[in-house]
């Protein structure tokens, strides 16, 4: 009896040696959820230079912390480093942005080369997929990228190594995706005022939708962004002001040195509203400082808007300077922009996603008065104002906080969430 | 007589054919007998008849049973597991397969007064295979380990109840290791950085590795049983570590990673270029990924058992046995390749403790009914816990029975379940000991079935 009685109790011992208690489980706990809800948990950006975090013509660590992706992974609660990952370019940088565009010195003095990743954001895929150059092709193909080598280029390299970012963003397994492509279709016309830069608009068409069919395939949640009207970059400036700065005739004083007498400015660049077509096309940054540079030392220069070109005298003679935008030119690229907004628009609409309106963005601060009209050569250190970098195009830090501030109100509007602005 | 050694014959064969495969603590199974596997592997001081006290107490082969035995085991294991990523929280399972563990035992009583005995098993070895996408597969994603113990034994009873066994062991052994090779990792040909540092991913498989090395050393086994009275007895057996240099080959194997360089690459070269043509260069016979010579040395580590058996009534008796096992000796496992870089991956195991505890009950003087628990600490520690062998913390239960089939065949069957306890774990090389690169969470479990038949004649 006794030893029927031990071996009930004894055959109960497995039993109890079944139960998972017995031993000391850790765990993983609960999942971890962005603190701007489940769909944010991992986010990735697809987008431009302006997605990477480029500022002043370079990109370093400092900058990319700057960029719109990092302050709205930010806000819906991803920690960068941890849960959300860009490729780290240590100071000083791949380029090393400028400290002054006029006489091409860079942060930190160095030349201008590419450093390394920071190896510690060497990850199996990248959550800003920001490529500096990028066209919405190039998303598609990489190989695309046919601009010649330069060190933006090589920055292209570095962030997918060489895979389509769209399959790198496939790989990550997006629950949410932001792209802002579109801006380089268009920009590189606008800062050379070469329309044969432009996609055109049926091949912009086709490609967008087949960015947005890879983009739909995830699952995720999207929010497009659209294009700022690139005429509105101070890195160009409207004919009409040089007119108004040698002249004094627009309400203000005549501005040194464009109110040198050795100035020509045509009166085509009068504003449309006087009869000229001042407003309707414009000077780049280059062919800017060249002609400020040289009336201030004395010599001579000459502007005709209508059609479209200037000259500096020297003692060397006289020579053509550029780029110039012309009256065509900008007419052209501007009908361009408004076209790419309406088939990005289009998308949104057909696909359900938010869209953020960057072209609203840079116009509100045009009317605002935030871009000044010309750069403010005098003062190297903030050529643009405060919302543009010293390269004239790419945003400053406060203008990348503008556009994330733009996408979180859209994306909250579209989805529900309750993001702050970063 | 010539049918008996046809029969010890095949066992043997048997089991240098079928090599083990399995896992357990450490890398240590522990499963030889279905007869003492039912009892919780608890039996030092009291061995199950049949031979299998050439490892569970050389001394004990003396009372083995008739005067010739015979035996034959197999041991089936079923493990089960998976790792969950911490972030993605993507689970994935071990490749399911059932491990064969074959073992078997011959003993011949001289005399009243001493035996000898033969027997072939397996105390270490695993295998461990994930799927080849697996994220941990640049550690490894196959691993197998086999060791066959080769042991010649001889006990003699030196006084009334007290008796000693010694042994010496011939172990062969055989590991192979599959990995991938992660491009990001590598060095860029005539440059100071990887090619991460250019964007390659990270998790960019371009070759496939097999580490296939063999070996052999020398160990020995000794045993000592005392009978303190009728009721009480008590065992100990302490078996040696064992020191194998294994030698063989490594082979690589490339696999296209399809990347292509965008013009204006760092490495100047043309766009377009692919990147796997600039690779292939490096697995040619005599290039730095060509098949080469490795090597390696394995400590199977030693093992001191205690333990007592105490019959409370005449048909029913408990066991329960301590286990040391000397992992300490496992700190590092270093592959030394001819020509690639070599391969170390940091262990630094500490020793372990196991409890085993069990009962064999005789209810009607033919079957026997047994059941028992074992415990034990994991050997890895928290910064060693990997894809090669996440092992941990164990509670395991056992079941069986002893079925008489005739006066000289008896068949032995038992079922042991295995909980680990979850553990959080790395993916990837550490090149310091370290928890921060754990990334997720292992789970194991473990069903095991074990059948034997035993001859006395």
């Amino acid at each position: 009896m006794l030893s029927r009685k031990l071996a009930i109790a004894a055959l109960t011992l497995p039993l109890l040696a079944a139960c998972k208690d017995l031993v000391s489980n850790e765990t993983l706990g609960p999942a971890a959820v962005p603190s701007g809800g489940a769909m944010f948990a991992t986010y990735v950006a697809l987008g431009t230079s302006i997605s990477a975090g480029v500022q002043s013509g370079g990109i370093n660590d400092s900058t990319q912390k700057q960029a719109f992706p990092y302050r709205l992974a930010t806000a819906m609660g991803l920690t960068p480093g941890v849960n959300w990952f860009y490729p780290s370019f240590p100071f000083p940088g791949c380029t090393p942005p400028f400290s002054n565009i006029l006489t091409k010195t860079y942060v930190g003095g160095t030349a201008s080369t590419c450093t390394l990743l920071n190896p510690a954001y060497a990850r199996p895929y990248q959550n800003n997929l920001g490529i500096p150059s990028l066209k919405v092709g190039q998303a598609l193909n990489i190989l695309s990228l046919l601009v010649p080598a330069t060190d933006t280029l090589k920055a292209a390299s570095f962030v997918t190594g060489g895979r389509n970012p769209v399959a790198v963003m496939a790989a990550a397994q997006p629950t949410f995706v932001t792209v802002e492509l579109g801006a380089n279709d268009a920009l590189h016309a606008a800062t050379s005022g070469d329309t044969t830069q432009l996609t055109s608009l049926a091949v912009f068409q086709r490609q967008y939708d087949s960015l947005a069919a890879a983009v739909a395939a995830t699952g995720a949640n999207v929010a497009l962004a659209n294009v700022p009207n690139v005429s509105n970059i101070p890195y160009i400036t409207r004919g009409y002001i040089f007119f108004c700065a040698h002249s004094g005739a627009c309400g203000s004083a005549a501005a040194a040195p464009f109110s040198s007498t050795l100035f020509t400015v045509d009166l085509s660049c009068l504003p449309s509203s006087s009869g000229g077509v001042g407003d309707k096309m414009a000077v780049a940054l280059p062919a800017t400082a060249t002609i400020a540079q040289v009336l201030a030392g004395g010599g001579a220069a000459s502007l005709n808007c209508g059609a479209g070109t200037a000259t500096v005298t020297t003692a060397a003679g006289t020579a053509p300077v550029g780029p110039i935008v012309t009256v065509a030119a900008m007419a052209t690229i501007t009908q361009r922009v408004i076209d790419i907004n309406t088939k990005i628009a289009s998308v949104a609409t057909t696909h359900g996603w938010a869209l953020a309106n960057l072209d609203s963005v840079l116009s509100v601060l045009v009317a605002a008065g935030q871009i000044p009209p010309i750069p403010n050569l005098a003062t190297p250190s903030n050529l643009f104002g405060t919302y543009v970098s010293l390269d004239g195009f790419h945003p400053s830090g406060a203008g990348s906080k503008l556009i994330a501030d733009a996408f979180v109100a859209a994306i909250n509007k579209k989805y529900g969430s309750a993001l702050t602005p970063p | 007589m010539r049918r008996i050694a046809v029969l010890c014959a095949a066992t043997l064969s048997a089991a240098i054919i079928l090599a083990p495969s399995a896992r357990a603590q450490g890398f240590s199974v522990y499963e030889h007998d279905p007869c003492t596997m039912a009892r919780g592997g608890a039996g030092v001081a009291a061995p199950c008849a049949g031979g299998s006290a050439v490892f569970f107490n050389p001394a004990g082969i003396l009372a083995a049973g008739k005067r010739f035995n015979l035996e034959f085991n197999s041991t089936f294991i079923q493990p089960k597991g998976n790792f969950v990523d911490s972030a993605s929280r993507v689970r994935t399972d071990l490749v399911n397969a059932t491990y064969y563990v074959p073992s078997g035992y011959a003993t011949y009583q001289l005399s009243p007064k001493a035996a000898v005995g033969f027997g072939a098993f397996a105390p270490y070895g695993l295998t461990t295979e994930w799927p080849s996408s697996f994220q941990g597969r640049f550690m490894a994603y196959k691993t197998v380990l086999k060791s066959i113990y080769w042991q010649p034994t001889f006990a003699y009873q030196v006084a009334p109840g007290f008796q000693v066994g010694v042994g010496a062991d011939y172990v062969t052994a055989s590991a192979q290791v599959h990995r991938r090779v992660d491009l990001s990792t590598v060095t860029v040909p005539g440059q100071a950085f990887p090619f991460a540092l250019l964007g390659v991913p990270v998790g960019t498989d371009f070759a496939d590795a097999l580490f296939d090395v063999t070996g052999h050393g020398w160990g020995g086994h000794i045993g000592v049983m005392w009978q303190a009275s009728s009721k009480l007895s008590f065992g100990i057996r302490y078996q040696t570590q064992v020191k194998v240099n294994f030698t063989g080959t490594a082979s690589f194997t490339q696999i296209a990673t399809g990347i292509t360089l965008p013009a204006g690459n760092p490495l100047g070269l043309p766009g377009g270029t692919p990147l796997d043509a600039l690779l292939t260069p490096n697995f040619a016979a005599d290039s730095l990924l060509g098949s080469q010579s490795a090597s390696t040395s394995i400590t199977m580590p030693d093992q001191l058992v205690v333990g007592l058996a105490y019959k409370l009534t005449p048909r029913f008796t408990v066991m329960a046995d301590y286990q040391f096992t000397g992992w300490s000796k496992f700190s590092s496992l270093d592959l030394t390749l001819a020509k690639a870089p070599a391969v170390s991956m940091y262990e630094n195991y500490g020793n372990t403790s196991a409890f085993r505890a069990g009962f064999e009950w005789n209810p009607t003087g033919a079957l026997e009914v047994r059941a028992g628990v074992l415990t034990h600490n994991g050997a890895s520690p928290a910064e060693t816990v990997t894809p090669v062998l996440p092992e941990g913390q164990r509670i395991e239960g056992t079941v069986g029975l002893g079925i008489p089939l005739s006066d000289w065949l008896r068949l032995d069957v038992a079922y042991q379940y295995l909980q680990q306890a979850e553990r959080h774990g790395r993916m990837v090389d550490a090149p310091v000991p370290t928890t921060a690169l754990n990334s997720g969470l292992f789970h194991f479990t473990g069903n095991l079935f074990g059948a034997s038949l035993a001859l006395a004649f």
